[in-house]
């Protein structure tokens, strides 16, 4: 037996052990078991686009069988034979009883397996690792957006599996199952082309939530949603099994599709069969999206948890102060030896601890970012602890309101626009789409303030007099951060802009133009009405079109320009742009715009436009639906 | 009307847009390894590289060491942290914030570590106030490391009646 097993081989070895596998695949086969969604799930199975199945993990060492990637029968058949063997398996060597431990779980209960037939195998690294992670429920993490970084531009998703005992001051030592890539390239392109493309590995880490906090609150700045999950210890423990066997697999990583919000709502999916998520997505999958899935399935949900990133807490300790306090936390931040001055010490003790921690937050967040002297912050900051810890008031934290409703708030990330409009005298219809996401005008519930990301977006309109239907504009991408600066934060704003558009120029009335239009700013804002943002843009623009004397123009200019929200639902935009193009064709050009938006309802928005470029103006009326 | 220059155009400057992801800086140092999660290299960060390498790999550091059944591996099993090194990595990865908290008297992370420390619910009171009063003299020691912070929570403790001490050895 010894020598069959280092043999590698997957047949029992005595002629009763053969009689009962026979038995057991029979019974399987007869039972269809190989069909089932529960199989499918656990081998992440998909419909194959040549028909039959195949599997989106890509580790040969998580099949049993040669071809058990594309052939769930014979996947099935081959775990039933490995069942019998103690022979290590997997990247995780283990015997296959305990490598794919929800596997066989799910195989006896169906065909109620009679253990004592099986090599004893008490699965004891599996047991020792649950024992560890203590798991009482679990949680859905959602970090928002990130703009500086294209892979994370669109949230995350992960999931943290809350021990007993914990409470909410200790979820921080909790462990997160976690889906990643494996980044193997430094180069900027090559990660877009591989992200895009599937040439990165993803792989699953227990990471412990203190780490994924820090990174995401400390690091990126990104708030973080909780969503504690309704589930029962049973189904717990599936996913858990199933989480353990991930171990065993990889997959190409696609950033639109097989991404980490894909992967995590698979895990979601074994711990409930009845819940479809993966399946709901053809294209790409958004964590927002996911979240939206989630709290749309009744009573999964038991509770939303708001995680503010540091500097949100900046932000809002420092609204919480008065002026005269304002003043002294700027002061403190320059010279930390102000707190020792007279009239600091006068003010209450629980105003001092106030500006005192936003101090220290402020030296925190400029410790983990990446401008200034970091022995300098952290000697300022042990100053500003020292006083602060002279201060023996109740320690209260400040709840900190979050500056965007959670993601599921949010509009849906597709938007259909039905529009009629006027341009120099002719009366037109539009069509628009986009693919994704959100831009400044759209309704900002849920979504990271004053960021836009715009990416593939088409509009067609039919002009009547002229009775012709023409591409009016294509976006591939268009992407606005702002960043407003105060006292405390000095982060610049930026914006690239890659699409085509209609122009009306050297005499050519509806004229195609391919442009790039890069630039970089500030913004401030101010609370007047609600809220007003004013920005403005030092930029880049390069045009290509037969339209322009030898075909191109290159040159620069600015922006300026404001967003100002009346209401919850009512926000107008306007800007004005002047660029003048030295290389190319010479020229020069005004341009101006004006917006307006009224949210109907969470899906559902009405927006007027007014532009004016070149002498040419236009006002477009439309119904935008997001889906 | 996408007609080809322009198609290529479009695609000759997308690296620009992704340029900001670059660096890839895994430290799987010697050792424990996760010593170097003292994250040592992101408290001299230079450029916003650290950062966004973080995000680009969404984490891949320190997937070795965190890999689910990925065996044995510096101070973790099969991804779960080692019981004898919790309070030590808890401490590395936290510094910036227990101190903070030492300082104000209380917060998650102060909270955290007197679970993994063993101090008793009941006795959590005192250990904050210890850690307020503690905070000073730790600042003046010029011993700006985690595992100054921890030795002079324990000697603390120690020196407090019977009931908050537990098991914090």
């Amino acid at each position: 037996m010894l020598i069959l097993c280092l043999a590698g081989s997957v047949l029992p070895s005595h002629g009763e052990d053969n009689a009962y596998l026979q038995d057991l695949q029979r019974r399987a086969a007869s039972a269809g078991l190989y069909q089932q969604r529960y199989w499918h799930l656990l081998l992440h199975y998909r419909p194959a686009l040549t028909g039959g199945y195949e599997s989106e993990a890509d580790e040969s060492g998580f099949f049993l069988a040669p071809d058990g990637k594309t052939n769930p029968r014979a996947e099935l058949d081959a775990t039933l034979a490995q069942f019998f063997s103690t022979e290590p398996v997997g990247r995780s060597r283990q015997p296959a009883r305990c490598a794919f431990i929800a596997r066989y779980h799910w195989l006896k209960a169906e065909l109620g397996i009679d253990e004592s037939r099986l090599p004893p195998e008490p699965c004891e690294r599996f047991h020792a690792w649950l024992r560890e992670l203590n798991p009482a429920s679990l949680t859905l993490i959602f970090p928002s957006a990130f703009m500086n970084n294209p892979s994370s531009m669109f949230g995350h998703l992960l999931l943290r599996i809350d021990q007993k005992g914990q409470t909410e001051q200790t979820r921080l030592l909790a462990y997160t199952i976690n889906y990643s890539a494996d980044v193997t390239s430094d180069n900027g392109f090559v990660f877009a082309v591989m992200g895009i493309t599937g040439g990165f590995r993803g792989y699953f880490s227990t990471h412990p939530y203190y780490i994924k906090a820090r990174e995401y609150g400390d690091f990126e700045n990104r708030d973080l949603w909780e969503y504690r999950l309704n589930f029962t210890p049973e189904q717990i423990e599936r996913l858990l099994m199933h989480a353990w066997e991930m171990g065993n697999a990889s997959f190409d990583y696609f950033f639109f599709k097989e991404n980490c919000a894909y992967q995590i709502l698979s895990l979601i999916e074994i711990a409930d069969p009845e819940i479809h998520l993966t399946d709901q997505f053809s294209f790409y999958t958004f964590p927002s999206d996911g979240v939206r899935l989630i709290t749309e399935r009744p009573g999964l949900v038991k509770e939303i948890t708001f995680r503010p990133a540091r500097a949100t807490q900046i932000r809002r300790k420092r609204e919480a102060l008065s002026l005269e306090e304002r003043r002294w936390l700027k002061k403190i931040i320059a010279d930390p030896q102000a707190a020792g001055e007279r009239s600091f010490t006068a003010l209450p003790p629980a105003r001092q601890a106030l500006v005192l921690d936003a101090a220290s937050d402020y030296f925190l967040y400029k410790l983990a970012g990446e401008s200034g002297d970091a022995a300098a912050y952290r000697e300022r900051n042990r100053a500003v602890l020292l006083a602060r810890s002279k201060l023996r008031v109740p320690f209260a934290p400040l709840a900190i309101e979050p500056f965007a409703g959670p993601p599921e708030q949010g509009h849906p990330i597709m938007r259909a626009g039905f529009g009629a409009g006027w341009r120099e005298g002719e009366f037109f219809n539009e069509l628009n789409f986009r693919l994704a996401y959100h831009d400044l005008l759209d309704p900002e519930n849920g979504y990271t303030p004053d960021a836009q990301i715009e990416a593939l977006g088409i509009a067609l309109r039919h002009y009547y007099r002229s009775d012709r239907t023409r591409l009016d504009r294509f976006t591939l991408v268009d992407i606005l951060s702002l960043s407003p600066m105060n006292d405390l934060f000095q982060s610049p704003s930026w914006k690239v802009n890659i699409g085509f558009q209609t122009i009306r120029h050297n005499g050519c009335r509806f004229c195609g133009l391919g442009f790039l239009n890069p630039g970089i700013g500030a913004a401030v804002e101010t609370a007047l009405l609600k809220r007003e943002v004013y920005f403005g843009f030092a930029e880049l623009a390069a045009e290509y079109g037969p339209v322009l004397k030898s075909d191109y123009r290159i040159g620069g200019g600015a922006t300026v320009g404001t967003l100002i929200d009346f209401t919850e639902r009512w926000k107008i935009g306007a800007s004005a742009t002047y660029l003048q193009f030295p290389a190319g064709e010479k020229s020069g050009e005004w341009r101006f715009t004006a917006q307006q938006r009224y949210t109907l309802r969470q899906n559902l928005a009405v927006r007027f436009d007014f532009n004016r470029r070149a002498g040419t103006q236009e006002y477009l009326l439309n119904l935008l639906v997001y889906f | 009307m996408l007609n080809g220059k322009w198609l290529r155009l479009s695609i000759a400057v997308l690296p620009l847009w992704a340029a900001n992801v670059w660096a890839v800086n895994p430290d799987n140092g010697p050792g424990c390894g996760l010593g170097k999660l003292a994250w040592s290299d992101y408290d001299h960060p230079k450029s916003i590289a650290p950062q966004v390498m973080m995000a680009t790999t969404n984490g891949t550091f320190g997937s070795q060491t965190f890999g689910i059944s990925s065996g044995t591996s510096g101070c973790t099993n099969d991804g779960t942290i080692m019981a004898e090194h919790k309070v030590e990595i808890f401490t590395a990865a936290n510094y910036e914030s227990l101190s903070q908290e030492m300082a104000r008297g209380g917060g998650e992370h102060l909270a955290s570590l007197a679970e993994l420390m063993g101090v008793p619910e009941a006795s959590r009171p005192e250990f904050y106030a210890l850690a307020q009063a503690k905070y000073a003299s730790l600042a003046a020691s010029g011993d700006a490391t985690p595992a100054a912070m921890v030795a002079a929570l324990r000697s603390g403790v120690k020196a407090q009646p019977v009931a908050i001490q537990a098991n914090t050895d």
